[in-house]
């Protein structure tokens, strides 16, 4: 039974695409036939991220309105196997997504692949309802900041409403909280909001800590997803969050400020 | 020509007409600023009863509402109201011929063996001083119905066990249980009492329907705003040292009251 996961915050600019990124390519290294979907259509950046750009033919609203198949639009990731990548279009804009086209696709990829990451565009128009709508669990990626915090709350609202096990009563979507870009340092001098406060105030599990890490920008610019590093920081925080995702317990990492040594103390860094 | 807005008066009752005009400034709390209100008694359910004027005058001075005039009338009416001050004009014929709202006494629940449910009923529209034709522009604010116990309608309590999030909206016609957390952002409405057991950062509305025994209990108080009977208080109004405390918020003499727990 494949598993729909959506990605989402309500803001924009906190990291939906680059969680989607890493933890699709995080499931597909562990073995599960994975496949990541951009919902975010008119825009277009999930495929940058994955680094296949340059291998988008059809898109996932070609296959919508039947003038692709769904093979010829995915997109074998050359990174990890059992990973593909379902491109949006980039000259619709999110209109083009109907409710009964995304069900017929996600029917059919549900008969070949374990899990369906949905990567939702920020907002709560139609776009992200749409990418939400068939979700099983959700991953709500949040930054430390009131902003984002409040957005993620309205969006978990949303979830609980519109969701398609809402509306049918079922049991309700399971939601994860990812914490990213992160700054232990800053949460101690009362500059950025604590794990603690974010997870008080939306009162949801937290799947994993992801810190502020450079090393997540320049993967993106690369076009290879950051969990592909195994030294960074990121990198490591999110092949956590794949393994607490998959059911295992393992301590939070990342969420205190490393003590700095003597040396270090004297000379800066 | 001059526009005007009209009380409409269809029975004199001080209690009553102090809680609709409350729930009507509580609507809208600017609509009457600074303007000036002719009273209508051409409708009156009893033409030739007495209505002391300058109560009346008082009554509505509490409410911003500045009355200028009366229109129609009794002459023990109209001299009532020129002792308390107000200019007298003519009545309006088409506001005697106009049918009374439907709200009036011939919906009264049958066996209502105390007091009718309608002591007055209030309408508002702007009154053409020159009577012109029905044409000219009409509203009409019509009050909801006004009981004497409000509470002998509401619905048994419901409860809300999962969190309420920023951007939801709950309401009930009766009281309110939540036991999970209200988001800030989030608007939780009840026409009787409420009461949070998780942490509350939302706007908290008891007695939205005129309920003014309502109360909120909430036992960790982060609310944005707090309000009972259309009367509130913001965070920002609210003693710092109740700040996530268990409080209890009630209404007496029509001052909100915030009470430790």
């Amino acid at each position: 039974m494949a598993k729909t996961i959506v990605i989402t915050s309500g803001k924009g600019g906190v990291g939906k695409t680059t969680t989607s990124a890493a933890l699709a390519s995080g499931l597909a290294r562990q073995g599960h036939r994975t496949v990541v979907i951009d919902f975010d259509i008119g825009l277009r950046n999930l495929d940058l991220v994955m680094g296949c750009e340059r291998r988008v033919v059809y898109d996932f609203i070609n296959v919508i309105n039947g003038e692709a198949a769904l093979h010829q639009a995915l997109i074998k990731d050359k990174h990890t196997d059992n990973l593909y990548v379902l491109p949006a279009s980039q000259t619709r804009d999110k209109d083009a997504l109907t409710a009964e086209g995304v069900e017929k696709v996600l029917e059919e990829l549900a008969e070949d692949f374990d899990y369906i990451i949905c990567d939702s565009p920020a907002g709560i128009e139609r776009g992200a309802l749409m990418a939400l709508y068939h979700a099983d669990e959700a991953i709500i990626t949040t930054n430390p900041e009131v902003s984002s915090v409040r957005d993620s709350d309205r969006i978990l609202g949303i979830l609980q409403s519109k969701s398609r096990r809402a509306e049918l009563n079922m049991e309700p979507v399971k939601e994860h909280l990812l914490l990213t870009r992160y700054d232990p340092g800053r949460v101690e001098k009362g500059e950025m909001l604590s794990v603690e406060d974010v997870k008080d105030i939306l009162a949801i599990p937290l799947l994993s800590v992801i810190p502020e890490d450079r090393d997540v920008l320049n993967a993106s610019n690369k076009g290879l997803p950051v969990i592909h590093l195994p030294e960074s920081r990121a990198g490591m925080a999110y092949e956590d969050a794949v393994q607490r995702f998959l059911g295992e317990e393992i301590p939070m990492r990342f969420t205190s400020a490393p003590r700095k040594g003597i040396l270090q103390k004297l000379f800066g860094g | 020509m001059v526009t005007m807005m009209t009380l409409e008066l269809y029975q004199f009752d001080e209690i009553s007409l102090h809680q609709q005009l409350q729930g009507l400034v509580a609507k809208a709390p600017r609509f009457f600023e600074n303007t000036p209100v002719v009273v209508g008694l051409e409708r009156l359910a009893q033409p030739n009863s007495l209505i002391d004027m300058a109560r009346l005058c008082t009554l509505c001075a509490g409410f911003g509402i500045n009355l200028i005039a009366v229109r129609g009338g009794s002459s023990a009416q109209r001299k009532s109201a020129i002792d308390a001050g107000l200019a007298c004009l003519a009545a309006q014929p088409q506001a005697v011929a106009r049918k009374i709202p439907k709200q009036d006494h011939s919906d009264t629940p049958q066996g209502a063996s105390v007091t009718p449910i309608h002591q007055s009923s209030l309408v508002l529209e702007p009154h053409n001083k020159n009577n012109s034709e029905p044409g000219a522009p009409e509203q009409e604010v019509k009050e909801q119905e006004q009981t004497e116990n409000p509470d002998n309608l509401l619905k048994p309590p419901r409860i809300i066990s999962s969190p309420v999030r920023s951007g939801q909206q709950i309401y009930h016609e009766g009281d309110l249980i939540l036991t999970g957390p209200v988001s800030a952002g989030a608007e939780i409405l009840a026409e009787g009492y409420i009461h949070a057991y998780g942490p509350f950062r939302g706007r908290a509305l008891a007695g939205v329907k005129g309920n003014k025994d309502a109360c909120i209990f909430c036992t960790h108080n982060e609310a944005e705003l707090v309000s009972i009977n259309g009367h509130y208080k913001l965070a920002a109004n609210i003693n710092k040292s109740l700040w996530k405390k268990p409080v209890r918020i009630y209404l007496e003499d029509d001052a909100l009251i915030i009470q430790p727990l």
